[in-house]
């Protein structure tokens, strides 16, 4: 059990504090889940700069080799998820209603459905967004594929550091939040992302 | 090495080459330690898009679920491909990779400089795009301002 201090800092010497007020985005008052996500990025003070300069990150950072930054309150939105997919059509989890309305529906169409009315449901109708779940970073560089056909980006596989750090962290907040298991997700499964960011992430 | 590009009046890009890029070195704004940042660029003017291959789709690119039959309707022409780099900004490797929505449908070509130079670009129906100089420097776009209705809307 984690222990966590009234700003929203976790206190634990497992956790190198390095909060980046930048990143946060006023309170947050639910958390229903978790995003584990991956930077992109080689080092993990490439990430804390972005983090200086730009407003989008993730409340956790795990390093390479497992050392974990906390880099926003607990209690506070970061931006992290992005546009969320349309949980009941991947879960295939739709009403009669819905299901009928979205069968018809071209991708563009069903694009614009997700942004305009998938951020309206309540959870657990939607996947955790923004507004209700925590983000964590792992560092990860990201290199164009040398595939001609693929045309994208292949992101690096995660350290054995990472992955023991990753589940420890994950394993602690879902204890000390009440959160469930069920609940974290790596970042392509709730958004349209790179399939390989965080692929090989384990908790 | 500086390149300069120029779409129709449009003053778009400068490009000081990363000379380590040459060196297989790791380029620090192309997922090293700069990722986070926009690489600094220069004017310079095309000559010529070309458009080779339109209506792809692969699922490597994104975890969408955008089939090849909806990818078979993006087919922007070469003045899609010129307002796209017209009205595109340049956007960090974090943030094109972190922030933006992928698509698994993309177009892909050639650009000619007036210099004699030349490189290639991929864009995708989610509006990103990459530009692949030909000293292997990549430089990302994203375009909220494009009307081509082969977009998704914004």
């Amino acid at each position: 059990m984690l222990t966590i201090d009234a700003l929203g800092r976790v206190i634990d010497p497992k956790i190198t504090l390095s909060i980046k007020p930048n990143i946060e985005h006023g309170s947050m008052s639910q958390i229903s889940g978790i995003i584990i996500h991956q930077t992109g990025g080689p080092t993990a003070q490439s990430a804390l700069d972005a983090y200086s300069t730009g407003g989008n990150g993730a409340h956790f950072l795990i390093d390479k080799d497992g050392t974990i930054y906390q880099t926003a309150s607990v209690y506070k939105v970061t931006w992290h998820v992005g546009k969320l997919k349309i949980r009941c059509l991947s879960e295939n989890s739709c009403s009669t209603d819905e299901a009928k309305k979205l069968k018809k529906m071209k991708w563009s169409e069903l694009l614009k459905y997700g942004k305009d009315e998938e951020r309206k449901k309540k959870f657990p109708e939607r996947y955790p967004s923004n507004e209700d779940s925590l983000g964590i970073e792992l560092v990860g560089e990201a290199t164009p594929s040398k595939d001609p056909n693929i045309k994208g980006e292949i992101y690096e596989t995660i350290t054995e550091a990472q992955n023991t750090s990753l589940k420890w962290l994950v394993f602690e907040l879902t204890v000390t939040l009440g959160l469930p298991m069920s609940e974290i997700y790596r970042h392509p499964v709730v958004s349209y992302k790179n399939p390989t960011e965080a692929e090989t992430a384990k908790w | 090495m500086v390149k300069r590009l120029l779409i129709g009046s449009l003053l778009l890009i400068l490009i000081p080459a990363f000379a380590a890029a040459q060196e297989g070195k790791r380029d620090p704004y192309d997922g090293g330690d700069k990722y986070g940042e926009i690489r600094p660029y220069q004017i310079t003017s095309v000559k010529r898009i070309a458009v080779k291959e339109t209506g792809k789709w692969s699922e490597s690119r994104s975890s969408s679920d955008e089939t090849q039959q909806d990818c078979a309707a993006f087919r922007p022409r070469d003045t899609d491909v010129r307002e796209f780099f017209h009205r595109a900004r340049r956007v960090s490797f974090s943030k094109y990779l972190n922030d933006l929505d992928a698509s698994r449908c993309y177009a892909a070509g050639e650009i000619f400089f007036e210099n004699g130079d030349r490189g290639t670009w991929v864009i995708d129906a989610g509006r990103r795009g990459v530009l692949t100089l030909s000293d292997g420097i990549n430089l990302y776009f994203f375009c909220t301002k494009c009307r081509a209705k082969v977009f998704y809307e914004y």
